[in-house]
């Protein structure tokens, strides 16, 4: 093993904090599959087209095909395995805004991060964010349900 | 995955930066910089580019960030296209654009020289730069240097090898001025340009900036002089403009040359009435 294609990164999933010896050239989806077991990160096109390894990068979110390993190094990563029954989960299941549910982390990481940034998000805007999604077993418009049905509960909170 | 091994680096200077690019060459290896990446990784995937080494660009600051100073506003290489929608409202162009690059969270990734320097022919991002007038600044051996955006990347031209895409800086008061817009894709709404057409006006006088309809973004001056030249109708001046084309539309797969024509004639007679109702 040349030492020179590694690099230790330190950086926290799901608010764990590790330390790992990674090779230069693997990207995070393969880190947090193979080496942390976060199967919730979904290989699908591996180009950054389809969204379904969408993870939160300091609640930013990213394709986690298209960001190497040795980038997260002092980031925060969220996967769907670090949100535990939020609104938005039981909001997907309330609205039937999932079939296959392979893409369903994706788009529930994204839409978190969408209520957390722009609270009060237009459908333009919930266009815009959804649009680094893909679904291709149900349709969209059940999901855009469900993210309103949300933003409705934290007016009403509000 | 990608398939073969590459050593990494994280400099936190230009001059570091060009220092790791000279050393590795002396060692016969090939480096690339690196902002966002996606391309990179999407091609090093493919088999397409195999690079010795990568260098990363975030960790420096003249790179990263936006500035907003007195007469002039300053964009790092890094910054990333949400950043510029997001923040960089001063250059209202430039933010319609990007918002149009891929999607949101490939947005997040993409950095401006990644657009800019891109090896695809759209480069979209660089347009707006290239209507301003823009100032490139960029590192290379011989220290740092400003060039014209135009000159620097005209008929499709890219960096040199070892040179570095530092910053770009624009004037902010043509960085405001009235702008039209509109792209064209096969189908979806997130794809490459069948054509992207982009002009400003500044004091009575269009300036265009096309893309997606030849293999490399750009303007042209004489396409400009036609444009302007009220003794012409509107649709004269748009089809003898797409004769002045600085080459042959292209012809793929997204749409043949025949249809790009029909589609960029009918998106500069919007464009010059667009201006026309304005003034």
């Amino acid at each position: 093993m040349d030492k020179g294609y590694f690099n230790l990164v330190d950086f926290r999933a799901n608010g764990v904090p590790y330390q790992l010896f990674v090779r230069n050239a693997d990207t995070l989806l393969h880190i947090l599959r193979e080496e942390l077991g976060l199967m919730s990160v979904k290989p699908g096109c591996e180009n950054g087209d389809c969204g379904s390894c969408t993870v939160l990068m300091d609640n930013v979110p990213v394709n986690a095909c298209h960001m190497l390993a040795v980038e997260a190094d002092s980031h925060h990563i969220t996967t769907i395995e670090g949100l535990e029954d939020t609104k938005l989960q039981e909001a997907f299941i309330a609205n039937h805004a999932l079939q296959c549910g392979y893409c369903t982390p994706g788009f529930i990481l994204n839409a978190h991060a969408l209520l957390s940034h722009h609270p009060d998000a237009d459908e333009q805007k919930i266009n815009e964010w959804l649009e680094s999604n893909i679904c291709r077993c149900t349709g969209y418009q059940e999901i855009k349900e469900a993210i309103q049905t949300v933003q409705k509960e934290l007016e009403g909170n509000g | 995955m990608i398939s073969f091994d590459f050593l990494y680096f994280r400099p936190k200077s230009v001059h570091e930066a060009l220092q790791i690019y000279q050393d590795l060459s002396h060692e016969g290896l090939q480096a690339v910089f690196y902002n966002g990446g996606t391309e990179i990784i999407s091609r090093a995937r493919a088999g397409e580019v195999q690079p010795d080494a990568v260098i990363d660009m975030k960790g420096i600051a003249d790179c990263q960030g936006y500035r907003d100073e007195a007469e002039w506003i300053t964009i790092g290489a890094a910054v990333t296209l949400s950043n510029i929608t997001d923040e960089i409202n001063c250059f209202p162009l430039m933010q319609r654009i990007a918002k149009e690059i891929a999607t949101r969270n490939a947005r997040n990734k993409i950095s401006i020289a990644g657009n800019v320097l891109s090896s695809l022919n759209y480069r979209e991002a660089l347009l707006p730069f290239l209507l301003t007038d823009s100032v490139a600044v960029v590192a290379g051996p011989a220290g740092i240097k400003e060039e014209n955006t135009a000159a620097l990347f005209a008929n499709g031209s890219r960096l040199e090898p070892g040179k570095l895409l530092v910053q770009f800086k624009t004037e902010k008061e043509r960085a405001g001025a009235n702008y039209f817009f509109k792209k064209k894709t096969k189908q979806s709404a997130v794809n490459y340009p069948i054509a992207t057409l982009c002009a400003m006006k500044r004091e009575g006088k269009i300036t265009a900036g096309f893309s997606g309809i030849c293999t490399f973004p750009f303007k042209d001056a004489k396409i400009d002089r036609i444009l302007n030249d009220h003794a012409l109708t509107i649709s004269a001046r748009a089809e003898e403009a797409i004769a002045h084309l600085p080459e042959k539309m292209v012809n793929d797969f997204h749409a043949s040359a025949g249809y790009r024509h029909f589609v960029l004639e009918q998106l500069l007679i919007e464009m010059l009435e667009h201006f026309e109702e304005v003034s």
